[in-house]
């Protein structure tokens, strides 16, 4: 069985229903509907970034499905990606906000995560300085504000 | 066409709790130090979960930050390098009274009866705080009265660990009148406290009242308190672990407790390491085992059960397809030298017979296994518990503790070499 989903940009994805209910959001969406034909608008996701995500949900579409993660000590969580999802993640930093975005929009747990953690990768090790030239952010705090706040933060650091 | 609203990832609370999951407290640092916007959405995230080691941070940061915070960890002492004693205590009352705090670590900060007092002042006004690890304090007597206080209003709290706070069987008795009424502590450990039998016979009074503990780990307790344990055990329903290592119960206890098992249905989980029981108070155990379907782990480990011990084990386990028995048996030295590390289990144990080389030859048996017990000589000296009984819990990084006693006793029912094997236990037993 099929899906057809329509991007904001009104283009039309036929995907098979497997692979879209990948999303919570679309899964929920068919179940209330029950069975019907009529397309699946997503105004919130562009077709380039609507491809992206069901090539994503293509490649996992046989995952077993997630088990609720533990959140008594986050940190200690790998920050490991396999090998196809790091490939996958490999776009400009427009289109990796813009999946993590849609990923966030249509309830798909893994690859939000994974495309958190490849933001956390880029940020991992990096000064502040250098994390504004990553991300090209322009600095907005005073030098005042700035000595402040690494004065104040200064406890997290080096461990 | 429809555009996409704008929405930076890093708005979304989400998002960013996500991204800063995989982050390490330097790089949440950095990451409120980015700009104004970055400011905003880590700084939640970098208070979430504080540590305190050396780099202390100001009164007025961690104040401001305060509604953040959940987890806090205060270690190594940097309890004490905080301005005054005045102060200190304030700050963590405060703490402990905001309305966010949900774990509280204050493992080796000496914080003596007089800080314990403030604390768990502040803790009768606390409704988050689940989680309470106070190893390693001196709070003594008067701490564990502030805290039997504290834990007759309190209803939050689920988790409470005293280990190594000389509280003493008073304080044993203390904290057991709150255990009467109190309905929220599910889990309590407090080992290392000098409680003796005095204690333990309070908390057994306690625990025919009690039904929300599911966790209790004591020590220091011989047979009189292994009795008043056993009898509350034939009466408390919700118990689910007791952990009493490290105690001399000895066989005498074994007996006691094993008739508690006969009648006892909660309990899950026993630990009985390192308690001088020898065959006889094994083989009630394995009396009890054929009985109780309940316990499903059973730590024996440090025992001087000897071989009979281990037969009568073997039998119960033949009744009994429920309980998992762990614990090396025999090896005297696990945390020294295990031998498996070097042993049976890096060649292969069916192949050459393993009994022949291994730990029986040197072992415990041959010399007096007291004379040489490294508990008997300095039990805190060289407990690993001391360094830091989570990160490098033992039992942890053996994987072959489990082993051990089920390959035994898998060669005494079922291996062809049973004879020899047997043989070779007995003439070391003599």
């Amino acid at each position: 069985m099929t899906v057809i989903l329509v991007s904001s940009d009104n283009q039309d994805f036929k995907v098979d229903k497997e692979v879209a209910e990948r999303s919570i959001l679309i899964k929920n969406m068919l179940e209330d509907v029950g069975e019907s034909d009529s397309p699946i608008p997503l105004p919130n996701v562009t077709s380039a970034v609507l491809t992206k995500v069901i090539e994503y949900c293509e490649h996992h579409r046989n995952d077993p499905v997630q088990v609720p993660e533990e959140t008594d000590d986050p940190r200690k969580r790998s920050n490991d990606i396999e090998e196809w999802d790091m490939k996958f993640m490999q776009v400009d930093q427009e289109m990796l906000f813009e999946i993590i975005l849609a990923a966030n929009y249509l309830d798909i747990k893994p690859l939000l995560d994974v495309g958190c953690k490849t933001v956390a990768n880029i940020i991992k090790g990096k000064t502040p300085e250098e994390i504004r030239k990553a991300f090209n952010i322009v600095n907005d705090f005073t030098p005042e504000e700035e000595a402040q706040i690494k004065k104040e933060n200064e406890w997290a650091e080096d461990r | 066409m429809t555009t996409i609203a704008r929405t930076h990832p890093l708005d979304l609370h989400e998002i960013c709790t996500r991204i800063a999951r995989s982050l390490d407290l330097n790089d949440l640092a950095s990451c409120v130090r980015v700009c104004h916007d970055w400011n905003s959405s880590f700084t939640p995230q970098l208070y979430n979960s504080v540590v305190l080691g050396k780099n202390s941070l100001s009164t007025e940061t961690f104040e401001r930050n305060m509604q953040f915070l959940q987890h806090l960890v205060i270690r190594d002492s940097a309890y004490q390098l905080l301005p005054s004693t005045l102060t200190r205590d304030k700050v963590i009352f405060n703490f402990v009274a905001n309305s966010t705090l949900i774990t509280l670590d204050l493992r080796y900060n000496s914080i003596g009866p007089d800080g314990a007092q403030e604390l768990f002042e502040a803790l009768k006004i606390n409704s988050t705080l689940t989680t309470l690890i106070l190893f390693n304090n001196s709070i003594g007597l008067d701490g564990a009265q502030a805290l039997s206080e504290a834990l007759k209003t309190n209803s939050t709290l689920t988790n409470l660990k005293l280990w190594s706070n000389s509280i003493g069987p008073d304080g044993a008795r203390a904290l057991s009148e709150a255990l009467k009424t109190n309905s929220t502590l599910t889990d309590l450990d407090l080992s290392d406290n000098s409680i003796g039998d005095h204690g333990a016979q309070a908390l057994s009074e306690a625990l025919e009242i009690n039904s929300t503990l599911t966790t209790l780990s004591l020590n220091s307790i011989g047979p009189e308190g292994t009795q008043a344990l056993s009898e509350a055990l034939k009466i408390n329903s919700t118990l689910t672990d007791l952990n009493i290592e490290n105690n001399s119960i000895k066989d005498d206890g074994a007996q006691v407790l094993s008739e508690a098992l006969m009648v006892n249905s909660t309990l899950t989980t026993l630990k009985l390491r390192n308690n001088s029981i020898k065959c006889i108070g094994i083989q009630a155990l394995s009396k009890a085992l054929k009985i109780n379907w309940t316990l499903t782990t059973l730590d024996l480990g440090k025992n001087p059960i000897g071989p009979d011990g281990i037969q009568a084990l073997a039998e119960a386990l033949k009744a009994n397809s429920t309980v998992t028995i762990s614990g090396d048996v025999i090896c005297e030295h696990p945390y020294e030298q295990d031998p498996y590390e070097q042993d049976a289990y890096e060649q292969d144990a069916y192949e050459q017979d393993a009994y022949e080389q291994d730990s029986y030859e040197q072992d415990s048996y041959e010399q007096d296994p007291y004379e040489q017990d490294p508990y008997e000589q300095d039990p805190y000296e060289q407990d690993p518990y001391e360094q830091d009984p989570y990160e490098q819990d033992p039992y942890e990084q053996n994987p072959y503790f489990e082993y051990h006693i089920t390959y035994v006793i898998t060669l005494v029912c079922f291996s062809p070499s049973v004879p020899i094997a047997m043989d070779t236990l007995e003439t070391k037993d003599e």
